[in-house]
């Protein structure tokens, strides 16, 4: 199969784009678990969550390439690119997978991504409304973000299936985001007052000690949810063998794609874990930074091996232009949260 | 020196109990003890008050060690027992799958963790308390049940002298206690 080059760079822009928006929406469910379970231990991690999520207008924008793409990427707008002996499966699937119902339902998980970010955003903590909308928020969320990955990264093959995938990008989103807040927490020299902001509650302070260890038990939890997730997704193919399935695991574990198998296992279940399960460990701050570094590098390797085993699934392929997405997205992401966390004044 | 023992012993060896109504009385009373050189107090409160474990200098415990040697006991077994029956004792062909299936082996394997990890960490905790304890002489004091469920105990097992005993009522009274009982001895 030759891959134009336009599908390669949509290829590393989608894999970038689904790495971020991931970490986005995971941070956006956070702050919505706290609200319905009362959770007082999220308090002071919430303006940085608070942070993420104010990126969300911004990363919808970032969408439109791939949205405008898509007879480009996606093997399924043009029949002729998919393999004879499958042709009929995925005709079969034309009431779903067809052009303008695709933009049309990418547009609608958008806007409802923007709208809730911005309510969320636009309340302070002890907002009674909190609790209603975190309810309607969290099943919205739940559906849009597993058709979301469905259609964006799951159709990539379009004949294959996994009804776990949703959960997968999700449980990876939450893991990465609470990483994030934990390298940019207590990234830097231990023992000084939080570096991000004079804003943000201090998270060094001694009397943070607790909430240290809430995140670090956290983060050890959702490593291992998603290695149970992760697992889930395999046996189940495993064990019952089916040409349909089997081929998207064969072509990442008996190809030169193992090592990033390798790799997000490791760096989001076994080392977080084993870094992780002491009692002092969890209230560490270094431990707790290097291990959200390490959770963030593994969660886009992670994300490059669901993308992009599915355009080249014969070998290994990097690209020049999976680091320039990634930096792009990434950046942009950045640059935008901060932009829009910042006092008016120093916009302007 | 046994509990009964305790109890039907002079009273120089006499138990001292005191209530509280909040956890920060119970603490400020415990302070005001410490001051004054009482050693062996006892805490029984109805949850987990965190600031007790340094004032009475207890260290964590070991139960985490012991559970994480009993998970990785229930590991290694429960893979061995799977390896052994089918790859060694009795392998079957099952749609061509290899004998020593390594990602089916896993599910079990994980349960024997959590198996072996639970279950060595409440044994061990059975042995290290002394359970099953049925009776203890604080049992006695009517009311004393209050501490599972809203009041804030403290014991000292024993004292040196009558005098000692009656400062030691007198600093719990004067740091909030509701009360304070007198186990054993005159």
């Amino acid at each position: 199969m030759i891959v134009g080059f336009w599908q390669q760079v949509l290829a590393s822009y989608l894999f970038a784009y689904i790495a971020v928006l991931s970490i986005v929406l995971g941070a956006m469910l956070q702050i919505m678990i706290s609200h319905l379970s009362g959770a007082r231990w999220f308090e002071g991690l919430r303006p940085l969550a608070v942070r993420i999520v104010g990126a969300m207008p911004f990363v919808a924008i970032l969408a439109l390439p791939f949205l405008l793409g898509v007879h480009l990427l996606y093997p399924w707008a043009d029949l002729a690119r998919i393999p004879p002996d499958v042709r009929d499966v995925v005709a079969r699937k034309h009431a779903w997978l067809n052009i303008p119902f695709f933009i049309a339902r990418g547009v609608a998980y958008l806007v409802a991504w923007c709208v809730i970010a911005e309510l969320i955003r636009r309340r302070d903590e002890n907002d009674p409304s909190m609790r209603r909308i975190s309810a309607i928020g969290i099943i919205v969320v739940g559906l849009t973000l597993t058709f979301a990955s469905f259609d964006w990264v799951m159709s990539l093959e379009p004949s294959w299936y996994s009804t776990v995938y949703g959960v997968y990008v999700f449980a990876g989103g939450i893991l990465a985001s609470l990483a994030l807040m934990a390298f940019v927490t207590y990234r830097g020299m231990p023992n000084r007052s939080s570096s991000v902001d004079p804003n943000l509650p201090d998270l060094r302070a001694p009397e943070s000690e607790r909430q240290k260890a809430s995140l670090g038990k956290l983060i050890f939890t959702f490593a291992i949810f998603w290695a149970y997730i992760w697992f889930s997704q395999y046996i189940v193919i495993w064990i019952g063998n089916l040409p349909s399935e089997v081929p998207w695991y064969s072509s990442r574990t008996h190809t030169g794609w193992v090592a990033l198998t390798v790799i997000a296992v490791l760096g989001q279940f076994a080392i977080p874990f084993l870094a992780l399960i002491g009692y002092t460990a969890k209230r560490r701050e270094r431990v707790l930074a290097l291990t959200g570094a390490c959770i963030l590098f593994a969660h886009v390797i992670d994300n490059f091996w669901l993308v992009m085993p599915s355009v080249f699934p014969t070998s290994f392929h990097v690209s020049w232009t999976d680091a320039a997405a990634i930096l792009l997205v990434g950046g942009l992401t950045i640059y935008a949260a901060r932009a829009r966390s910042a006092p008016r004044s120093s916009i302007a | 020196m046994t509990d009964l023992q305790l109890l039907m012993a002079g009273p120089s060896a006499s138990r001292l109990l005191a209530e509280f109504q909040t956890p920060e009385e119970m603490l400020s009373a415990i302070d005001a003890l410490k001051r004054e050189s009482y050693h062996d107090i006892e805490t029984f409160t109805p949850y987990d008050v965190p600031d007790v474990d340094p004032r009475l200098g207890y260290r964590r415990p070991k139960l985490g060690l012991i559970s994480g040697i009993g998970g990785l006991t229930g590991l290694i077994l429960a893979y061995g027992i799977q390896w052994w029956a089918n790859v060694y004792s009795y392998p079957v062909n099952a749609g061509g799958r290899p004998a020593h299936a390594a990602p089916a082996f896993i599910l079990a394997t994980f349960e024997g963790t959590i198996v072996g990890a639970a279950v060595s960490a409440f044994v061990a905790l059975f042995v290290w308390l002394r359970y099953p304890r049925p009776w203890a002489p604080e049992d006695e004091v009517e009311g004393f049940e209050r501490s599972t469920i809203d009041r804030f105990w403290i014991g000292i097992p024993s004292f040196a002298s009558e005098r000692d005993r009656d400062h030691a009522i007198d600093i719990a009274s004067r740091n909030g206690a509701l009360r304070t009982v007198k186990l054993g001895g005159a």
